[in-house]
């Protein structure tokens, strides 16, 4: 049986939370969606997500501060980073360390997909 | 001064550096040398004077010595002749005494002339000569004659008397004339002294004059230009005299200066710009791409999976869109009332109901937060002259922003006073986190924010910054971390604005 890819939601915005989550779980991957950056990295702490797609802009840690700490760990969880926040600032610091891709809104789901499809496969 | 009319008054550096080189070069060096030899001439010239004074008084030193001599022999000579008259004695040295007088006639003759005339020198000589040759007369006779000699006696006595008063009254008038002629030098010479120090004191003042006005009135009008500069006229210093000297190469060095300070200010004034404009870009993206994504996904939701809602979840789904285009449309009211021109009608107004009803409107938030208010407003305080709308959405965003810089509660001070400009002077202060001070200079920037997505545009305070100008007040910031931070507006009281 075909392993599912499991994936992680972050994002402050309700919406996007809901929405992504039920489009993945459609497209069978197991999915945890969190509007809290807090609670996602204490989660993160405790499970290994093939997938990150984190915001870049909240409150307490924000999308760098999980990129960060994902690429402190010793794992190859990829993460997608999704932001309205249009600056050159924060688009070269999620490059710099070593996002695997920076989306930025609004964006389409399939082009999401194809974007999560390559980075799961990256983290096997 | 060569004051330059506004007309003429050059505008570009190049301008005015061509202005001050097509002038005559008169050094303040040249100056100071001309004032220096100016002063040593005139000292020189008095000096000359007085020696020639001195020299003129040491003659007539020497002459008025001579004629005392000549008068002091003559004297004796008057002594040895009345003895020879009254005793028969001392005849020779009478003679003696009268060759004496004139050897020392002849010494002093050129001034004896020039003093008593030819005229009068002549005489004088001839009755030395006279008065010698009679008493050589009575010398001769003396051993041969008797009763006869008695005669000659008696007949040349008044003769011998006559010459020797002439030549003593002469040498005497010389004597006299000469000693007023001295008293007369020495008063005179008193008087040019005075003359002298009154000419000097003319001349240093002058000089004094002449190089204050080229040192310390340019140093002034330096003072005077900094100043003009240090409150943003970068326009160049115009010249303002005709000629050249040390002051203009200083000038055209400050006027290179300024130009710099203002290439360099017109500059930074367009970095912040940008980085302000950048931020804007950035903040206004983001509010919008927030609610544009959240409409996107809503929206291919229900393409792609229409028939798996029911009429329920479909109306669901089409009021959260609704929602985000109210956010969408609520960020462009905003940012439209920051760059709001159009005048809200103004009356006047109570700040304490303004303070009390913006209170009131956030009693809930307030009382979440766990924060204690202190109002410290003087009911009897002037009214001003406002909007009531903008003045309450300012103290709205004032009082929020402190509410939320003490998420663990604190004590919210609004104090409201008259001001030593007699200003409305409202600060409202919290006990709250502070802010950095790296931040301090660009809080009042549009979408400058630090507060989580959601919960601030970063708008707040650069409308409420517009909002307080166009009233005509100020609206300041202190902080220090760990300290709160103060927020003060200062509002004219009742005065219609100029618009």
């Amino acid at each position: 049986m075909k392993k599912q890819y499991e994936i992680m939601v972050l994002d402050d915005e309700e919406i996007v939370c809901e929405n992504l989550e039920k489009y993945f779980k459609k497209k069978d991957f197991i999915v945890e969606a969190f509007t809290e950056s807090q609670k996602a990295l204490d989660r993160l702490k405790e499970k290994k997500f093939d997938v990150v797609i984190t915001d870049l802009k909240m409150a307490g840690p924000d999308g760098i501060d999980v990129l960060v700490y994902l690429k402190s760990q010793d794992t190859d969880t990829q993460v997608i980073i999704i932001t309205g926040y249009a600056d050159m600032e924060s688009r070269l610091a999620a490059e710099y360390k070593n996002a695997f891709s920076y989306l930025l809104k609004p964006f389409k789901m399939d082009e999401l997909e194809r974007l999560v499809m390559k980075a799961a496969k990256k983290s096997r | 001064m060569n004051q330059y009319s506004p007309t003429t008054k050059p505008y570009s550096t190049e301008d005015a550096d061509r202005a001050f080189k097509d002038r005559p070069l008169i050094s303040i060096r040249r100056r100071i040398i001309f004032s220096y030899l100016s002063l040593f001439l005139f000292v020189c010239l008095m000096g000359a004077i007085l020696f020639f004074f001195i020299s003129v008084f040491e003659e007539k030193q020497i002459f008025l010595e001579n004629t005392t001599n000549i008068s002091f022999e003559l004297q004796k000579a008057r002594r040895y002749e009345k003895n020879f008259f009254l005793h028969g004695t001392n005849l020779s040295d009478a003679l003696n005494q009268i060759s004496t007088v004139y050897s020392l006639v002849l010494v002093s003759k050129q001034e004896l002339v020039s003093f008593i005339g030819r005229d009068d020198f002549s005489i004088m000589l001839e009755s030395l000569e006279k008065y010698d040759e009679l008493l050589n007369q009575l010398l001769r006779s003396v051993p041969h004659t008797g009763g006869a000699y008695k005669d000659l006696m008696t007949r040349l006595e008044p003769q011998i008397r006559k010459y020797r008063i002439r030549i003593q009254s002469t040498v005497n008038a010389a004597i006299e004339k000469e000693r007023s002629g001295i008293h007369n030098l020495i008063s005179s010479t008193k008087i040019g002294i005075f003359v002298f120090l009154g000419f000097f004191l003319v001349l240093t003042t002058y000089l004094i004059n002449m190089l204050t006005q080229h040192i310390i009135m340019p140093i002034n009008r330096l003072i005077e230009d900094m100043r003009r500069i240090a409150e943003g006229d970068f326009s160049p210093i115009a010249p303002r005299k005709k000629y050249r000297d040390e002051f203009t190469i200083l000038v055209m060095a400050m006027n290179r200066m300024t130009e710099e300070i203002h290439v360099r200010q017109e500059q930074l004034v367009q970095t912040r710009k940008m980085a302000a404009i950048g931020n804007l870009t950035a903040g206004i993206a983001h509010e919008l791409n927030n609610p544009l994504n959240n409409i996107s996904l809503i929206t291919e939701s229900l393409l792609d999976d229409s028939e798996d809602y029911g009429r329920e979840e479909c109306d669901k789904m089409l009021n959260s869109i609704f929602e985000q285009v109210e956010r969408a449309s609520s960020t462009v009211k905003n940012l439209l009332d920051f760059t709001r021109k159009d005048q809200p009608s103004f009356s006047s107004l109570s700040i304490s109901e303004i303070i009390s009803s913006t209170l009131s409107l956030l009693g809930n938030e307030i009382e979440l937060n766990d924060i204690i208010v202190e109002l410290k407003v003087d009911k009897n305080l002037p009214p001003t002259y406002g909007n009531h709308r903008d003045l309450q959405q300012v103290f709205l965003n004032l009082i929020m922003n402190a509410i939320h810089a003490m998420p663990d509660g604190g004590t919210l001070i609004i104090k409201a006073e008259l001001d030593q400009n007699k200003s409305l002077k409202i600060n409202i202060v919290d006990s709250g986190t502070g802010i950095p001070a790296e931040n301090l200079h660009q809080i009042f920037e549009p979408f400058f924010t630090t507060k989580e997505v959601g919960k601030g545009t970063g708008l707040g305070l650069s409308v409420s910054y517009g909002i307080v100008k166009n009233h005509q007040g100020e609206i300041d910031v202190f902080s220090q971390i760990g300290n709160g931070t103060t927020f003060s507006v200062t509002l004219p009281t009742s005065i219609e604005p100029k618009h």
